[in-house]
């Protein structure tokens, strides 16, 4: 059986269509944007980014979208060469990193939401043996973003800056594609027929009908998939979290530990209806259940 | 050069809910890692046994020396929880449990299992005890100590990042990154001991190294968002 959650997110009747802009990278445009993350080096091409190396950091640009990933060479990730006294404050993290998303402006107009802070951690220990080594290596600042108030989901819409114990900025990214609002709209489905579409489909149809499937949460926003791909159109999708319920009489170690899922359900009955390039079909992609 | 293999589930029998990407996703590691392919079983071909020792824990079927312990990398797409990675077909008991587990004694090194939840890590139920007394000379365990998606590219990103020379390590947070929500967990175990240190890892240098962190001295476990 599938259990929905008793109350479903309500979607507008209809969306935009937001058309992708194509990035348009190119070696020397690459190199150029480098430079602004303080790396001067010539870019070399690969299939899927740019990248731009000098002795103490690189940087990947990935030619499918407008994103950009920044590592230094000496970033000690596992904190195993200086204490975790030179960790940034959560105040001071904050700060600095929203100095250094707002100086990239220029690739990325859209305003961030109020970043949230997450911690690298570090354990070492023997299996068993004396209490481990615990401790905090580097802070995370997030970012997420929003469009037309509706969340951006998916892996490729989001930013990251990574903080450790240099007192530099680590590591750092962003995830990001410009789009241009059209004049054409999506006509939406509401919750409820997208969750008939999940229980119909091959993914699920056979498991509920002999266990219980529990939908924890379900949100709508619009799905963008990974940098290194392409991608025409935002879709608008519900992702939605659940988890497979254990059988009664089960160990309790085996219901203590979830068996969740995540998988994102088209939010339109349709794709779109003029596709902008058939060579990349505007059809729903693969992490899309339609 | 180093030798691969993958296994993924599509088909659960209803055991759980049935993937779509782990197949394109275990496939595209398979297929764009510069590598030696060995084998690769997919849906009932893909069994627990094979990644387990015959005679330790319960059941005691085991073949991994026939399997995973011939190649230096294998790559698992299928479900998981904290308990182990869970397969389509009750050849065995269809989980692949940590204490069934001893890795390393062969050819093996790095094991990445993109699965939900196989490397957590909570107060009192510490991710170097329960998979610790796997590592026999195995170099990492990468995985997920979250939730993570049905996702199609990861494997074959990570294979790319391997074959620009990224750390091991490297290479899987960057896939992670690439191909995950925001909050998303990625965590890894690496062995140090014997005088081998793992943590500068890459496919390039380390495949075809015969050196083994055994007996590993303490463990090394890192997570973090994505």
């Amino acid at each position: 059986m599938l259990i929905k959650p008793l109350q479903l997110p309500s979607t507008p009747a209809s969306l935009p269509v937001y058309r992708t802009i194509p990035p348009g990278w190119t070696l020397e445009g690459a190199a150029r944007f480098a430079m602004k993350l303080g790396v001067h080096a010539p870019a070399k091409a690969s299939e899927l980014w740019f990248v731009c190396r000098d002795e103490e950091s690189r940087v990947e640009i990935f030619r499918a979208s407008n994103s950009w990933r920044m590592t230094r060479g000496a970033f000690d990730r596992e904190g195993t060469t200086s204490g975790p006294e030179e960790i940034p404050s959560d105040e001071v993290a904050v700060e600095r990193a929203n100095a250094f998303i707002q100086g990239l402006r220029d690739i990325q107009m859209a305003r961030a939401l109020p970043p949230t802070l997450s911690r690298i951690k570090a354990i070492t220990g023997v299996p068993g043996g004396a209490p481990h080594s615990n401790r905090t290596v580097a802070v995370q600042a997030n970012y997420r973003f929003a469009l037309d108030d509706l969340p951006l989901k998916g892996p490729g819409a989001k930013a990251q800056v990574t903080m450790g114990t240099s007192g530099k900025i680590d590591r750092a990214y962003l995830f990001w594609r410009q789009v241009e609002r059209t004049e054409e709209r999506w006509t939406t489905r509401p919750a409820a027929a997208a969750l008939d579409a999940l229980a119909k489909s091959p993914h699920f149809a056979s498991v509920i009908r002999k266990k219980d499937v529990e939908l924890l949460q379900i949100q709508v926003g619009w799905l963008c998939l990974p940098p290194t791909s392409v991608q025409d159109t935002l879709f608008p999708v519900y992702q939605i979290r659940g988890r497979l319920i254990v059988e009664a009489d089960a160990p309790r170690e085996e219901a203590e530990a979830p068996r969740e899922f995540l998988v994102y359900v088209a939010a339109a009955a349709r794709t779109p209806p003029q596709p902008a390039r058939l060579d990349t079909a505007d059809r729903w992609p693969e992490l899309v259940i339609a | 050069m180093g030798l691969i293999a993958i296994e993924w589930v599509l088909e659960y029998h209803d055991r759980w809910t049935n993937p779509a990407n782990t197949r394109a996703n275990a496939e595209g590691f398979y297929n764009t890692l510069n590598a030696t392919q060995k084998f690769a079983h997919g849906d009932d071909d893909a069994q627990d046994k094979h990644f387990e020792q015959s005679g330790v824990g319960a059941p005691l079927a085991g073949s991994d020396t026939a399997k995973v312990e011939k190649v230096d990398m294998v790559y698992f797409a299928g479900h998981a929880t904290s308990l182990g990675f869970e397969f389509g077909v009750e050849k065995d008991d269809a989980r692949a449990k940590p204490a069934e587990i001893r890795w390393g004694d062969g050819r093996l090194k790095w094991v990445v299992l993109n699965a939900c939840n196989v490397l957590v890590d909570n107060p009192g139920f510490s991710a170097i005890d329960r998979w610790g007394p796997a590592f026999r000379g195995l170099r990492y365990i990468l995985g997920f100590g979250s939730l993570a998606a049905d996702e199609a590219t990861r494997g074959g990103l990570f294979a790319e990042h391997l074959n620009e020379g990224d750390m091991i390590s490297e290479a899987w947070i960057k896939a992670c990154e690439a191909t995950e929500e925001s909050g998303t967990v990625w965590a890894y175990l690496r062995a140090d001991g014997n005088g081998v240190s793992t943590e500068r890892d890459t496919w390039i240098d380390d495949a075809d190294t015969r050196n083994k962190p055994n007996p590993p001295g303490p463990l090394h476990y890192l997570q973090g968002e994505v």
